[in-house]
Order: structure tokens, then sequence, then C-alpha cells
């Protein structure tokens, strides 16, 4: 079953524990400039963790011109071999989730660490989770968006 | 290099010149890091009588091998210098983001030196550094200076130290203040970054940190989080309710020390409790990098007193609150927004008030310029902070602490403080160890170098008769050579509820890839414990000043649930430094010295 992330900056506090994680599972060294996750502090109080949705429909892919990015069991994928780091993906996605990886020089993108997310593994408070893509998990997006709407709108 | 980056950043602001230097490994497997490798660095290159604000005096910014990892709070940078407040050894330390990402641009730490002849501010991208003008932001407060130069930078996660007006002006409770609201609060100093007319150093680091056994590495991450996760202290009440939850702690054990150490038990402490912050203007639970815990209070205050910010935390509450007298929440927040803003240490802030508040009283500060303190007036003290901020009128007074406003009064006895810094919001009648750990405190009046409120009154890792002294030296001991270590790690003491040596060194031996055992752990806590001492006794520490103010030592508690009692901190001294390897002078003698290799 499609599962994707799930963040609640109601939870988060700023602590970029998602961050270390996901650069330590991917890369093997603690980098928040490597992470795929990253929590964006908006001043106010506001801290919210931001990565791939995995769109049904991915924008990143439809603009990539080298092929890079493809789509495998509802996961988006992207190929750093085919990858030119032209950063089209990143202003095509709605949430800019693509980076470009400081040493590697390509793009990258969040792969769910195959169904074990690391940054869900050491969230201490709950603020991101993996969940099914489904109508449940829709209606905590829902939620979400009438919050950030609240802090967001004034 | 794992764990460390094994370069320093070093800065000559007189010529302008910025060297990198790689550290060697013995150094720095031998001190460690943090107040550790600085205090080894402050020692070999500052002489002992060094005036605290002339260009000879030096400015150490240290980060730990653990800083930027994964290790629980592994984000926090230390302050090293001699304070312009005490004259004495100053290490002082912070949390926030800033810290970590001075090692993710590739520094252990920045050593500062020299005085500019123009303010300037120190940008560091990676490895690119520069030393730019920073006539724009002089004399600006902390969130305009954060504001103008993270609009320079261009990049939004850049993060910004800066010092405020405060620094600026010389007070010699001036901090040190990273992302607004995260403070390297003690001992001032911020006056001396501001004498060496240092506005700020903004840094961005897109580098990375890694560990020489990732999977031990991570084993270890997984188990201190666990054991966080399931302390009542780390794992429930710091989240709850943030550090104030000791607020009626503390002062249902009557040891809250009200109105100038007065008394210990305060009327009002339920209106400036964690509780009533929880239910009135908290916004959002806060963490630290890399922290579990999120003790950090996101408050906002929207009637009497307009603010919004980081805190108050625990011993911002207490300097104004109970120790002024004042039970308004909303005004205790102000309080702490302006020293914020102004770059003040909240603690000898609001501390140094009531002194001045008790004079007042007393008849004997008399030329306020108008100012009416009296005890409870929240005005007068938000009007004081102002005033200290900006150097002026009464503030001149108050910005050079309690001591020497004590001292200009004629009576020398109400400024609460050791060796000339505040002392923080814990009575020692009722909690003798910690009295102790006041007394014996390499950097004067403070509570961290030895937090035996954690045995005395929480009951962690045991809990101690907090009344009795039979035992207690030995305690002390035992936690300031741990904190040293927690102090050159890079990571908050506040893991310490839940973790014990073997956590730490298990953590610090996967980082670096060296094997530290507990006792090898320990020792090396012991050598930096000593080696600041060394520098103390140079400076002029002796016995006569590991001692509590005399109020103290002298008037037995006068109600509540340790009425009667006085810390008896003079019974304890002679079996401390015997412990220590001390002689009865407070001085180390050669054979430990020798012992811990510090003897030339």
């Amino acid at each position: 079953m499609k599962h994707t992330l799930l963040f609640d900056h109601g939870k988060c506090t700023g602590c970029r524990m998602c961050e270390l994680a996901c650069s330590f599972e991917h890369n093997g060294e603690f980098s928040p400039a490597r992470s795929r996750i990253s929590v964006l502090s908006l001043g106010g109080g506001v801290d919210m963790p931001i990565s791939c949705l995995q769109c049904e429909d991915p924008a990143c892919m439809g603009v990539c011109s080298s092929g890079a990015i493809s789509q495998k069991d509802g996961v988006v994928s992207f190929d750093a071999e085919l990858c030119t780091g032209c950063r089209l993906c990143m202003m095509a996605c709605p949430v800019g989730s693509p980076s470009i990886d400081p040493v590697l020089k390509r793009a990258v993108n969040c792969d769910l660490c195959e169904g074990e997310p690391a940054c869900v593994e050491f969230c201490p408070f709950g603020a991101v989770e993996y969940v099914p893509a489904t109508h449940s998990a829709l209606v905590n997006k829902k939620r979400i968006a009438e919050r950030l709407s609240a802090i967001w709108g004034e | 290099m794992d764990g460390w980056t094994g370069r320093l950043l070093r800065v000559d602001l007189s010529t302008g010149s910025i060297a990198k230097e790689d550290v060697p490994k013995k150094i720095l497997e031998d001190y460690i890091g943090g107040s550790g490798l600085g205090a080894k660095i402050f020692h070999d290159e500052v002489s002992p009588d060094v005036d605290p604000l002339s260009p000879e005096n030096k400015l150490l910014i240290m980060t730990g091998p653990l800083t930027g990892t994964l290790a629980p709070t592994g984000g926090r940078y230390m302050v090293i210098t001699k304070s312009p407040l005490t004259g004495i050894w100053l290490e002082t330390n912070s949390g926030g983001q800033w810290g970590a990402e001075l090692k993710f641009a590739g520094y252990d730490g920045i050593i500062i030196e020299g005085r500019s002849e123009k303010p300037v501010y120190l940008e560091i991208f990676d490895g690119e550094v520069t030393l730019k003008g920073a006539s724009s932001v002089w004399g600006k407060t902390l969130g305009e200076t954060t504001a103008v130069l993270k609009e320079a930078v261009k990049d939004d996660d850049a993060k910004v130290l800066a010092i405020g007006p405060a620094g600026e002006e010389g007070v010699l409770t001036a901090c040190v203040v990273n992302e607004l609201g995260r403070a390297a609060g003690r001992g001032g100093s911020g006056a001396v970054m501001g004498s060496k007319n240092l506005k700020a150093i903004v840094v961005r680091g897109t580098g990375s940190v890694t560990v020489a056994h990732p999977k031990e590495f991570k084993e270890s991450v997984v188990k201190s989080l666990a054991m966080m996760r399931e302390n009542p202290v780390t794992g429930t009440a710091l989240y709850a309710y943030g550090t104030p939850v000791l607020v009626n702690i503390i002062n249902t054990n009557g040891i809250f020390p009200t109105r100038n150490f007065s008394t210990g038990v305060f009327e009002g402490a339920e209106n400036i409790s964690g509780e009533q912050m929880a239910a009135t203007i908290l916004k959002k639970k806060t963490a630290c990098f890399a922290c579990p815990i999120a003790c950090g209070r996101y408050c906002s205050v929207k009637a009497e007193f307009e603010v919004e910010g980081e805190g108050p935390e625990y011993e911002s509450i207490w300097a104004f609150g109970a120790q002024c007298g004042v039970d308004n929440l909303p005004a205790i927040a102000k309080a702490n927004y302006l020293c914020n803003e102004y770059g003040i240490d909240t603690i000898s802030m609001g501390n140094t008030i009531g002194c001045a508040m008790e004079a007042y009283e007393r008849g004997l500060l008399k030329d306020t310029g108008g100012l009416v303190l009296n005890f409870g007036n929240t005005e007068a003290m938000l009007e004081a902070v102002e005033l200290t901020g900006k150097n002026e009128g009464i503030g001149k007074m108050l910005a050079l602490g309690s001591k020497r406003l004590a001292e200009s009064v004629g009576e020398p006895g109400l400024s609460m403080s050791v060796k000339g810094l505040e002392l923080p919001a814990y009575d020692p009648r009722g909690v003798k160890g910690q009295g102790l750990g006041y007394a014996t405190s390499n950097r004067g009046g403070c509570h961290v170098q030895a937090y035996m409120i954690s045995p005395e009154i929480l009951g962690l890792p045991e809990q101690l008769d907090r009344l009795a002294i039979e035992g207690k030296p030995a305690f002390v001991k035992m936690l300031q050579d741990f904190v040293c270590m927690v102090n050159a790690l890079g990571m908050c003491e506040f893991t310490g509820f839940a973790l014990g040596a073997d956590e730490y060194a298990a953590l610090l031996s996967h980082a670096v890839g060296r094997e530290y055992t507990v006792d090898q752990f320990m020792e090396a806590g012991e050598r930096l414990f000593n080696l600041k001492r060394m520098m103390n006794v140079a400076m002029g520490v002796s016995r006569e000043d590991d001692t509590l103010p005399e109020r103290l030592l002298t008037t037995p508690m006068p109600e509540g649930p340790v009425a009667g009692h006085l810390p008896e901190t003079e019974k304890m001294i002679d079996e401390y430094y015997q412990l220590r390897g001390w002689n009865p002078d407070g001085v180390p003698a050669d054979e430990k010295l020798s012992e811990l290799g510090l003897l030339k």
C-alpha cells in the first residue's frame, strides 16, 4: 500500500533530529545540508518539517529533462547517475522537497528509507509519521492545513 | 577526523588576520573539547593577571566532539574567557542551533583576540571567513541585529550570535545571545566581546560531522534516547512544563530564595509557576538542536506587557519573581525579553535588582533617579532592566553587579554572590550539598557546575538527605568532574538526569574512535576541573573565597520546612579539599597535578 510522510507542526519543536537521522541513514554522516527532510523555523514559534509528499503525478518528474526521476510502487525515485543538477525539479515541486546534495552535486529526494524512515524513527515528538496514503491520512492533512491557515492567514 | 573537526579559527581583531589552525590529536584526546579544550588553550595562551576588558584577554567559543551529532542535545557551544564580573575563570554555554552550525562550517571553535578599531562582525560561510563593518548594527538590540545580519548574508539557514547594547556598553553582566532567545548567560562574556568591538558572529555551515564507529554510535544514541524517554524529568516533566516546573517544587521545599534571600518561601509562587505558564502565556514548546527534551517555552503575552519570544525559564522566573518580590508572570516575561534584547544575564540582573531593592528599602541606596525600588514594584524592576541595558542612570550602578553595588552602599553583605557571581534560585540553607557546590564552583555562584538539586531534591540518580553533610563533598566532587565532561562534549547537562558516565563514555568513544573507560572519562573530568582551579589560584582565588554570603552562613532559615537550618559549608570544605588532593589553602597539590598530567 502506498505510504507517505505526515508532518505535524504542532508537535515539531525544531530539534532537527530528523535531519541528522536522514543524513546519517543516507550518507553515513551528520549533515543537515545533505538531509532530504528540512525543518523550517519560521519565527513566531512555528517549526515545520517539510519533505516529499509522494505526489500521485509528481511535478518534478514532469519537468525533469534527463529522465532521472521515476515513480515505483508509489515512491518518487531520483537517479543520481542520470541527474544533471539542473534544479528544475526544485522549482517545480510544490513544497520544494528536492535539493542539490552539496557533495554529489546532484538532486536528491526522500526515498522513504524502504519503508522504515529514519526521520520517523528518531523524531522524539511524533511530529513526523509514516502513514498509508488513504482517506484517513487525508483527514489528517486537512487538520494540519486548517491549523496552518490559522497561523499564516493572519 | 571523527567527532572533532580538528580545526580552529583564530581571529586577531587588532590586525584583522584570520587563520585556520589544526589541533594536535593528543590535545583533543586529553582535553576533549568545549570548555575543556578551551581551558587548555586559555591556560597556555593568556596571562592570569590579564585585564578582562583589555585586548590581551581572549574570548574562546568552542564546540565539543558530540556537537552536531545525533547524540541527545549535541548542539551546544561554550564561551571561555576571564570574567570582567568576577575576575576569574569563566565558562558559559548555550544551546539553540549556533554551535552545531559552526561545527558544520568545519570548526571546533574560534579563538578571538585583540581589539578591532571599529565595530565589526565575523561572517563564516564554511571555509570563507570575513570580518565586516558593523556600524549598521552597533547600538542595536538583538532582535534588530539578528534581522539585519541575516538579511545581509542572504541565507535563511545562517545563525546569528551577537551581543546587545549591554555588551557594547561594558555592562559587567552582559551576555552573548544566539538566535534571539538562547544565551551563554553568565559572567559577562558579552562585555568582553563588546570590549573587542566585535558585535556578532554569523555562521553558515554546509559540511558534516562524522563518527568513527557509525553502527555502535547509533546504538548508543538509541539507548540514551530510550533512557531519557523513560526518565521522569527528561521524558515527562521538562517537556510538560519546561524548567519552570521547578517553581512549585523548590518553593514547597522552602528553598525558593525570596526578597534577596531573606526567606525561602514565596507567597506568590503559584502565580509564576510552570503550571501557570502552561495555562496562560505558553504558545509553543521548543527544543535546541538535537534535543529530545524540549524544555524551551515560546511565550506570548498580549495584555499589560506585550511581549513574545523564548522563555522565561526557571532561573529567570525566580530572578525577576521571588528575588524581586514579584508574582506577575507577564511582567517577568517582559523582563526576560528585555534581557534577551539588550543581552544581559537574567540571573545576575534579577539578583542584582533584588539586592538594590533591599538596599533601597533599608535607606542605603538613595540616589535612584526617582526609581521607587521597593520589592514587588514591577514597573521599577522593568525600568531598572532597561536602564542597565542602556547603561544609563541607576543602570550604571546595576551594570556592575550586586557585589560592587552592595560595596558602594557600604553594606557588602547585601550581595548574594559567590566570588562576585550572583547566586541562582536555590537557597543553600536547605540543600547543603548545593551550598558546597556554590562555594567551590570554578566560576563562582553557580548551580550548574554541581547541580546537587538533582540528588538532594529530585532524587536523581539517588535520593540524598538534603540536610545532611555526610558524603556531600564526595558527591559534589563527582558531579563537578562529570559536568566538566558534559561541557567538554558539547551536550546539555539536562541529559545527566537520565544518563550516567557509561552512556557519555560510549558516545564519546564511538564518535572519536578512541576508547574511554568510565574511569578514564571521569579522570579527564577531574583533569579539567583542576586545570580551571589552577587558573583560578593564579588569578587570586584561595580558601577564603570558597564560601557563601555571610547572611546565609549565619542567619538560620526563618520559616518553612527547613526553618532553623544553616548551610554548614565550612564543615565540608576540609573534606572536600582532601578528596580533591588540594592543600588546606585550596591549592591543587603537585602530587594530584602530576597524577593528572598537569604538572609542567
